[in-house]
């Protein structure tokens, strides 16, 4: 005991290295030289720009715009460059020089992740024939390896023939069992292939390559959608796996001209972007464009569709979002149907789709399968939520502030009293309850599950009883508040209702300071602005301003058998989408429809 | 007059974009051009100037 | 961006609501109180009048551009026929104009913000906001104004008959008369006089190069002027059934007034605020209408590459004259005595004139109206 205060003195009085702070600090590593290798060789010199001389040199004289944008984009060629060094050569013939390519390619052997396991065809040979099976633990499945590939090749194959291609032929016509296999001749196939999931075979003496298709990882199955729930339709939701998406979207779009094209985007990892697109309807312009846009990406990792649609967008500095973004199949399958364009990415939920108009942001799949009255309904219900999101409590501190005499007097009486107690202005007291809603938001998405019940009853007690008690807001604020908030939330589309959310703010400030002219003056503007926006050349409030011509499918929801023509600004190449009377043998309703067709909703 | 010199903030703004949209004009040989925009930009820098020294000072 | 103004191309309805929306914002101006003061009961007669009178005047020099000018406008019209200087000269004179009817509109509107709403906020204040969002829009060009008439139109037509018909209970209908009010010489007089408010010929022979289709301009110019005319009418009537003829010839602002009125029971009272909205949204769009025209016409008479960078500054020198009138009364009184009073000469008879000496002067030197050389010609002026 005495002793282990003595040391914790001693300790407390002794000067030695540990006063040295020596934490570890992250700096550039020069040390270590073996990213700069490719395949066989040592990579050609590169210019260094990280040298101190040159710092320093960039720190005295500022570069003009063009030159550190060539700088830059010289530096990135190069990294991407060294990167791939040696990915387009073709394969050697000899195994032990395929055995070195890839250890160097997957740095092994600290890479633990990629498998190359070595065996030799066939039990009986006279001299045996090496091979290389390739694949990463954890994406292939082992099952098909172990039955369909190795044992195959192990144990039930024997070649009396000496010539290894032929050889290597026969063994992908007639020995693996596997449902898609490919003859790869390049390096950069080949790795792509074992980094998507599949088992390349490699066997001596051959300059080819066999991919096998052995992709197996773990993944969420279908199940319900989070976000876009409803009450009546399909009830199954995208899910993390590219080719489950494109599949999900295909069986409810059974149609021979549906095309997917697939892209790979992403320089250092490379990640699959489907275009998805019904040929001889879709504009063939709208294509060319989406595909020129993510052509034109040029990154070291997308991961997501968020990340690539700020890639895409007309403007992505505006609040508005420009592509639509899904979880459900079904919608996807109708917009396509309607002459949209589908862009799914990578291993991901959420399917864009381009271009989008400001209406269908606040549709949902429900409103279709819905008898057009209740369609109607809860779509013109959603956007007067849409305007109460954004300027319940602008208008609310416009009209105590600057307007109190169009209240009825008793309203007004009674708003007084109960701001009687309140210290604040009411754009303090507004602002407020609005960061505590915020709070509650944010929170409520980011508290973990098992606690979350706790901020259903902190919430309601901080917003509803104790703050009113504590005469901090008055009561009627806390319906305005709690309005505008299930107002933000019956917003269909979530990047909306965040730009909702954000506007609802400028707007309050707007009716603080100038009331209704304020807000009047704002909406003007904001209006203005959407009405010049274009989402992949799209007026993005098209078809009402510019008028098109369009189906009863923009306010309203209108009857599905008189909505004939597909939306004309998307300029399809099929403008109608049934006969101008789809129901003959009605006598009401089969007159009525082919006039129908062609109102402007 | 402090108020007067801070109001003049946002004209003088605009006439420094006006001069460099005349600039440019210049630059690519619209030589009426940039005159009638730099007489203009000079006018309303006038006429603003008045305007705000009389209603300010 | 460069060439944004000549590729600006804006579809039937929208140029109809434009139109509707830079005419029918007069009722919320002066013009009621002019009339009233020409007219007295029979007030309501001189927009019909001018209405007529414009509806042929817009027939008249809309079939002059088309068979005549079809992709001009009138300072490249003018230019034809008098050169470069006096086509200069004359779009001046029409950017003028503009600036002025902007700088009314932006005085008078924030003098009755002011008065409605903001008592205590200071008018520079206001002006700035004001002008500041017309700038914007203007800069938006003709596509971005015309869209937002087009949205903002049901909003006004719903505002302007909604005020006529929540008054209702105030109706006297035998305050009409004596139906002729001040007699037939002096409304026909006053509906020359006043018929500036009518701004669609002018405005035609600007715009009718961006119409999507210059054809239906004859449908869009019947349909605005017909809408605008009856929303007129039917604001100086119900003003006129609501409050004495003599006593409205001395209030500026007749919609206000009447609004002020409205009680549908307790719940609906005292909506003035609400028509708000209803000024400020039309308004804008009137003076971005405005401004752009004048910023466009500049731009075309001395050869801007683009009139889009010379917004702000005819913003900024609008609202430098709208602040320099040291009162609302001098205002009213230099808007009725000159805009107002003589602004049919540049609305309707100088684009006319224009036009006319142009058709005669083609008539004479004959072989100059080929449409290849024509065009070529209009190439070098644009890009001089």
């Amino acid at each position: 005991m005495l002793s282990k205060y003595a040391s914790m003195l001693k300790r407390l009085i002794t000067v030695n290295e540990s006063v040295l702070d020596e934490q570890f600090t992250l700096l550039d590593d020069e040390s270590d030289t073996s990213y700069d290798e490719d395949g066989n060789k040592r990579g050609p010199e590169v210019i260094d720009f990280d040298t101190d001389e040159n710092k320093t040199q960039t720190a005295k004289r500022p570069v003009s715009m063009r030159q550190f944008i060539r700088r830059g984009a010289a530096l990135y060629n190069e990294a991407v460059r060294k990167a791939h060094v040696g990915q387009d050569d073709d394969l050697p013939v000899s195994i032990d020089q395929m055995k070195a390519r890839l250890e160097r390619f997957f740095h092994l052997p600290q890479n633990k992740d990629v498998v190359i396991r070595e065996f030799s065809v066939g039990v009986h040979a006279k001299q045996p024939w090496r091979g290389l099976a390739v694949f990463v633990d954890g994406l292939a499945d082992k099952t098909v390896i172990n039955h369909d590939i190795l044992e195959r090749l192990m144990l039930f194959t024997q070649f009396i023939d000496d010539e290894p291609r032929r050889n290597m032929e026969y063994i992908q016509e007639k020995i693996l069992t596997s449902n898609q296999t490919a003859m790869l001749e390049k390096w950069s196939e080949v790795i792509q292939a074992i980094l998507a999931g599949s088992t390349v075979v490699l066997l001596d003496g051959c300059n080819g390559a066999l991919s096998v298709e052995t992709k197996g990882w773990e993944h969420r199955s279908v199940s319900i959608p989070q976000t876009e729930s409803v009450v009546r339709g399909a009830h199954d939701a995208f899910t993390e796996n590219f080719r489950t998406n494109t599949g999900l979207i295909r069986s409810r779009f059974r149609s021979e001209h549906l095309v997917t094209e697939i892209y790979s985007v992403g320089n250092l990892a490379s990640t699959d972007v489907a275009i998805m697109y019904v040929h001889g309807m879709t504009n063939p312009k709208l294509v060319r464009e989406v595909r020129r846009r993510i052509e034109a990406i040029d990154v070291d990792y997308i991961d997501s569709p968020g990340v690539l649609e700020q890639f895409i967008e007309d403007e992505p500095r505006m609040i508005i979002p420009q592509v639509l973004s899904t979880e459900r199949p079904d919608r996807v399958a109708a917009s396509l149907a309607e002459g949209y364009v589908a862009i799914v990415v990578g291993n991901n939920p959420f399917v864009l789709i381009a271009p989008v108009v400001l209406y269908s942001l606040i549709h949902t799949s429900e409103d279709a399968n819905l008898r057009f009255y209740a369609g109607t309904f809860i779509r013109g219900l959603r956007w007067i939520s849409l305007f109460i999101a954004c300027l319940l409590p602008a208008l609310y501190v416009a009209v105590t502030n600057y307007h109190p005499e169009m209240l009825p007097t008793d309203l007004m009486l009674a708003i007084a009293g109960s701001r009687e107690q309140v210290p604040f202005p009411v754009i303090v007291e507004v602002l407020l309850m609005e960061f505590a809603i915020e709070l509650i938001r944010e929170a409520g998405i980011r508290i973990p599950s098992v606690i979350g019940p706790t901020i259903g009853i902190v919430g309601a007690l901080i917003i509803g009883q104790a703050a009113v008690q504590a005469g901090i807001v008055s009561p009627l604020l806390v319906i305005v508040v709690a309005t505008t908030a299930l107002a933000g939330f019956a917003i269909p589309n979530y990047e909306l209702s965040m730009a909702v959310r954000i506007s609802r703010f400028v707007f309050l400030l707007a009716g603080a300071f100038l009331g209704f002219y304020g807000v009047a003056i704002l909406l003007c503007v904001s209006v203005v602005r959407l009405s010049m926006q274009k989402s992949f050349g799209v007026p993005i409030l098209s078809p009402i301003a510019p008028t098109k011509a369009s189906a009863k499918d923009v306010l309203i929801r209108g009857p599905v058998y008189s909505m004939n023509l597909r939306p004309s600004f998307l300029h399809p190449l099929r403008s109608w989408r049934q006969q101008p009377v789809t129901r003959p043998w009605s006598a009401p309703t089969g007159k009525r429809a082919g006039r129908k067709g062609n109102d402007q909703a | 007059m402090l108020r007067f010199l801070f109001a003049m903030i946002i004209p003088f703004l605009i006439f420094v974009y006006t001069m460099s949209f005349t600039r440019w004009m210049g630059k690519e040989r619209h030589l009426a051009a940039a005159t009638s925009a730099a007489l203009l930009g000079a006018l309303t820098l006038c006429a603003s100037g008045a305007t705000l020294w009389k209603l300010l000072t | 961006m460069k060439n944004q103004e000549g590729k600006a191309s804006v579809a039937g309805r929208e140029l109809t609501a434009l139109m509707i929306l830079v005419v029918a914002t007069n009722a919320f101006l002066i013009y009621p109180q002019y009339v009233s003061q020409s007219a007295y009961e029979a007030a309501w007669m001189e927009p019909i009048v001018s209405g007529a009178l414009t509806l042929v005047l817009f027939y008249f020099v809309e079939w002059l551009m088309r068979k005549y000018y079809p992709q001009l406008d009138i300072v490249e019209v003018s230019k034809e026929v008098f050169g470069r200087v006096i086509a200069a000269l004359l779009a001046m004179l029409f950017a003028a104009y503009f600036i002025c009817t902007t700088a009314m509109v932006v005085r008078e509107f924030t003098e009755n913000v002011i008065m409605t709403v903001l008592p205590a906020t200071p008018i520079l204040l206001v002006g700035a906001v004001f002008m500041g969002a017309v700038g914007y829009i203007a800069y938006a060009g003709l596509e971005g104004i015309s869209r937002t008439a087009y949205i903002f139109l049901p909003i006004l037509l719903i505002g302007l008959v909604g005020v006529c018909v929540a008054t209702m209970n105030w109706w006297h209908p035998a305050m009409l008369l004596p139906f002729w009010g001040t007699g037939i010489p002096r409304v026909l007089t006053g509906s020359l006089e006043y018929s500036s408010v009518f701004s669609n010929v002018l405005l035609l022979t600007i715009i009718y190069k961006h119409a999507h289709n210059p054809r239906q301009m004859r449908r869009i110019g019947s349909v605005s002027v017909t809408v605008s005319t009856l929303l007129l009418c039917l604001l100086i009537i119900t003003y006129h059934m609501v409050f004495p003829a003599v006593e409205s010839e001395q209030v500026s602002f007749a919609l206000y007034r009447l609004a002020r009125l409205i009680y549908l029971g307790p719940f609906f009272q005292r909506l003035e605020s609400v028509f708000i909205f209803l000024w400020v949204t039309a308004a804008t769009v009137k003076m971005a209408v405005t401004l752009w025209c004048s910023a466009y016409l500049l731009g075309k008479a001395f050869g801007w590459p683009t009139y889009r960078p010379g917004i702000p500054i005819l913003a900024l020198l609008s609202w430098s004259i709208a602040m320099w009138a040291d009162s609302w009364v001098q205002v009213v009184d230099l808007d009725g005595r000159y805009l107002l009073r003589w602004g049919w000469t540049v609305v309707f008879v100088l684009p006319i004139v224009v036009l006319l000496l142009g058709v005669v002067g083609r008539a004479f030197k004959g072989s100059t109206g080929e449409p290849g050389e024509r065009r070529r010609r209009r190439r070098g002026i644009t890009h001089a």
